[in-house]
């Protein structure tokens, strides 16, 4: 699945032929300060993970690089999500890691222990961090080393169908202030006002941003800032109960019935019409809202506030290998990538919101309606207070996957949710030691 | 080694070797064209002897695919046997095994009798029937049986004409195993070709001496066919065995890496790839590889010694 490779041959041939024209113009963006662009035939590589229509777009942003900058070609290799980090790991494991690279917060730690990533603070010349807040940058940020940089801002989203609501005669309570209990009555309303057709929820249970939030709303949080575990089996127990009771009641997909393993929106229980809502991260909406002919709606989940538990967090960062054959140059991909507004041309706020202000503006006023309504979303929770978020420690990524399948036996009824909530947390402690040790 | 056999005090009673006579050229153009025939096989072991040796190293070591090994001793070796995810892959792996084994053995010799029985056509239906187990382990089969299995699929679909409703085939923990199972079931064509092969070796007079005698259809089967097609069956069932037993594909695609739903289809070789490739534990990986070494081994082992009772060769 991987992006139609350039051969090495002819990227290395343009560059020479192009070296003097960049020589003439002297147009390299940092070439006064020594960093990258001066380069001659430099290809780096950026690994990422997307669709074919999402890649499009990276192509796009690398391809106006090259443009502005002839000396250095950016060869993208995409693929699908689930396949990502072992092509990565065997990469790094080859000696022949990419410069630049997609990775999620509680990946971080795992790499950055190791040695594998560069600290992105010691290319002061070819990536400018001055203009980012350092709150955003404190997430990435490990043993005060800089470890990435966050592509953009997001948070957990909850859509619903609206046309399935309309069919059926039912309208959404007023999202802002409803209760769990108004989200476990509405859902059941659903299902049974479609006679089945159509169930009210079917919620990716175990995803962390999920998790977390019911954590923020009881007082606490999944990781604490020390990178312990921060949640109680008892509060996890609860999160489990709520959605036992909730199925059980009928709002909420029968067991067994939803596939994770659907990769497209138009395949999932939502684009198939299955379940009228989903959690998804608020940047995507756009690609769910056009996957669902513009029906969705973006609301905000259930709680009892004051504390309602949302978390802007970095959408994805990009990285740089520490074995990057050109440092410099990669650094600057990642300044483009930040504080360029050319490289947010094609991909506006699909990576979240930049986390650069300036650029943030911009964007904003040139956003699709989607692309608002999710930059919208987001701003609208800046004003209030909200949990912090940390850095997740080395071995978040065996606990995600634990919690999946501790939602599996509860789902089955093969564990009661106060027996999951025990077994998180025993299994969380040990995968945090192992990790550290 | 040629001092010892050239030597005067050699052993009594042990027969030297006739002296040898000038080889012909023919002779020698023969042996070094078995070399070169030979030769990609040697080359071939390079790249398994040399992974071989290092895999074996690195189980000594802890190793996280970014910096250097490091050694540990027997750690890994004693962490296997405490890591109870370990003790599920391997009840995965043994439950599948036990299960897919035998089935597919019975339905292989079963198809390959019926096939036996002269039918026309023969040479197409040994095709149609072997086609599965050539793609039975691809991807896309895989995925083909997920939809095939999945809640809204074509077999619940099909329960739902008789008033049944079907579990999810994939996604309960309870029943994702066994349909993996029945894909393994599914392509018995390697088995049964051999068996076929096997079976059409018994000479017919047999049975016809047999069916004189008044012999019915299962004295036959057990007394000529069993007896006779025992080497056969032994090869097969130490190669199903092997083969289950390193199970990995199946387990990888239908589950997406995970082994899910809640660990149900984690088999070993799966679990132990999350440890070396997602975990970054490449020297806990290489102890579990090599615990898998010795296990299939033993049951190799086994199987070879129980075969001296059951198994019976013609000459």
């Amino acid at each position: 699945m991987s992006a139609r490779p350039l051969s090495r041959r002819t990227t290395l041939a343009t560059g020479v032929a192009t070296a003097s024209a960049v020589a003439l113009t002297g147009c390299s963006r940092f070439g006064a300060s020594g960093g990258g662009t001066d380069a001659d035939g430099v290809e780096l590589t950026v690994m990422a993970w997307a669709d074919s229509k999402q890649a499009a777009v990276y192509e796009k942003a690398f391809a106006a690089y090259h443009e502005a900058n002839p000396g250095v070609t950016v060869k993208l290799e995409w693929m699908d999500v689930g396949s990502y980090q072992d092509k990565l790991n065997t990469r790094f494991a080859a000696g022949n890691p990419p410069d630049v690279m997609f990775l999620v917060g509680r990946w971080l730690g795992e790499y950055a222990s190791r040695g594998a990533l560069a600290d992105l603070a010691t290319f002061p010349d070819a990536l400018d961090l001055t203009a980012l807040d350092d709150s955003v940058l404190a997430s990435s940020r490990l043993d005060g080393k800089l470890y990435g940089v966050p592509t953009g801002t997001t948070c957990q989203g909850l859509v619903y169908n609206t046309k399935v609501l309309q069919d059926v005669g039912l309208t959404l309570p007023d999202t802002s202030t409803w209760t769990w209990q108004q989200f476990h009555d509405f859902n059941v309303a659903i299902t049974e006002a479609t006679g089945r057709a159509t169930y009210g929820t079917g919620y990716n249970i175990p995803w962390a941003p999920t998790v977390s939030l019911w954590a923020g709303q009881h007082g606490e949080s999944l990781y604490t800032e020390d990178g312990t575990l921060g949640m109680s089996a008892q509060t996890l127990a609860d999160y489990f109960q709520m959605t036992v009771d909730l199925r059980d009641a009928g709002g909420y997909a029968p067991a067994g019935s939803l596939d994770d393993q659907a990769t497209t929106v138009e395949d999932s229980a939502l684009g198939k019409g299955f379940v009228a809502s989903q959690t998804i991260p608020a940047n995507l909406f756009g690609d769910y809202n056009t996957a669902l002919d513009g029906n969705l709606t973006l609301v905000r989940f259930p709680g009892e506030v004051p504390t309602h538990g949302y978390q802007i967090t970095p959408t994805l960062l990009w990285s740089q290998a520490s074995g990057s054959k050109h440092p410099q140059e990669a650094a600057a991909l990642i300044d483009y990538l930040t504080n360029d507004p050319t490289s947010f041309e094609s991909r506006a706020a699909l990576l979240g919101v930049p986390v650069n202000p300036d650029i943030a503006t911009e964007v904003a006023a040139t956003l699709p309606a989607d692309g608002k309504t999710f930059v919208d979303f987001l701003l609208g929770l800046q004003d209030e207070e909200l949990p912090p978020y940390y850095l997740e420690p080395a071995g978040a990524g065996e606990i995600s996957d634990n919690l999946v399948s501790l939602a599996t036996e509860v789902e089955f009824g093969r564990m009661t949710p106060q027996q999951a909530g025990e077994r998180f947390v025993t299994e969380a402690q040990a995968s945090l030691a192992r990790a550290s040790s | 080694m040629s001092t010892s056999t050239t030597s005067p005090v050699a052993a009594p009673g042990v027969d030297r070797p006739p002296r040898l006579r000038r080889r012909s050229s023919a002779e020698a153009s023969e042996e070094r064209a078995a070399y070169v025939f030979l030769a990609p096989w040697f080359i071939g072991m390079l790249f398994t002897v040399i992974p071989f040796g290092v895999s074996l190293y690195l189980a000594f070591t802890n190793y996280n695919l970014l910096q250097s090994p490091a050694l540990v001793g027997l750690e890994n070796f004693t962490r296997v046997f405490e890591d109870p995810k370990a003790e599920t892959s391997a009840r995965v792996t043994l439950t599948y095994t036990f299960l897919s084994v035998p089935i597919s053995m019975v339905s292989a010799l079963a198809v390959a009798m019926l096939l036996n029985k002269g039918v026309r056509g023969l040479k197409f239906y040994r095709s149609i029937f072997y086609l599965p187990s050539l793609i039975g382990a691809s991807v896309a089969i895989v995925m083909l049986w997920r939809s095939i299995f999945g809640y809204g699929g074509i077999v619940n679909s099909f329960l739902g004409f008789f008033g049944i409703e079907g579990p999810g085939w994939v996604t309960d923990p309870d029943w994702a195993l066994v349909t993996l199972v029945t894909l393994g079931v599914w392509s018995f064509g390697a088995s049964m070709v051999i068996f076929l092969a096997g079976l059409r070796q018994i000479p017919v007079m047999f049975y016809e001496a047999a069916s004189v005698d008044g012999a019915g259809w299962w004295r036959q089967f057990r007394s000529i066919t069993v007896p006779l097609l025992s080497p056969v069956i032994f090869f097969n069932l130490v190669l199903g065995l092997i083969g289950s037993l390193q199970t990995f594909t199946q387990g990888f695609v239908f589950s997406g890496g995970t082994g899910g739903p809640a660990e149900s289809t984690l088999f070993f070789n799966l679990y132990l790839y999350q440890q070396g490739f997602q975990r970054f534990d490449m020297g806990y990986a290489s102890a579990l590889a090599w615990v898998m070494f010795i296990v299939i081994a033993f049951f190799t082992a086994l199987n070879f010694l129980v075969s001296k009772w059951w198994v019976f060769y013609d000459d």
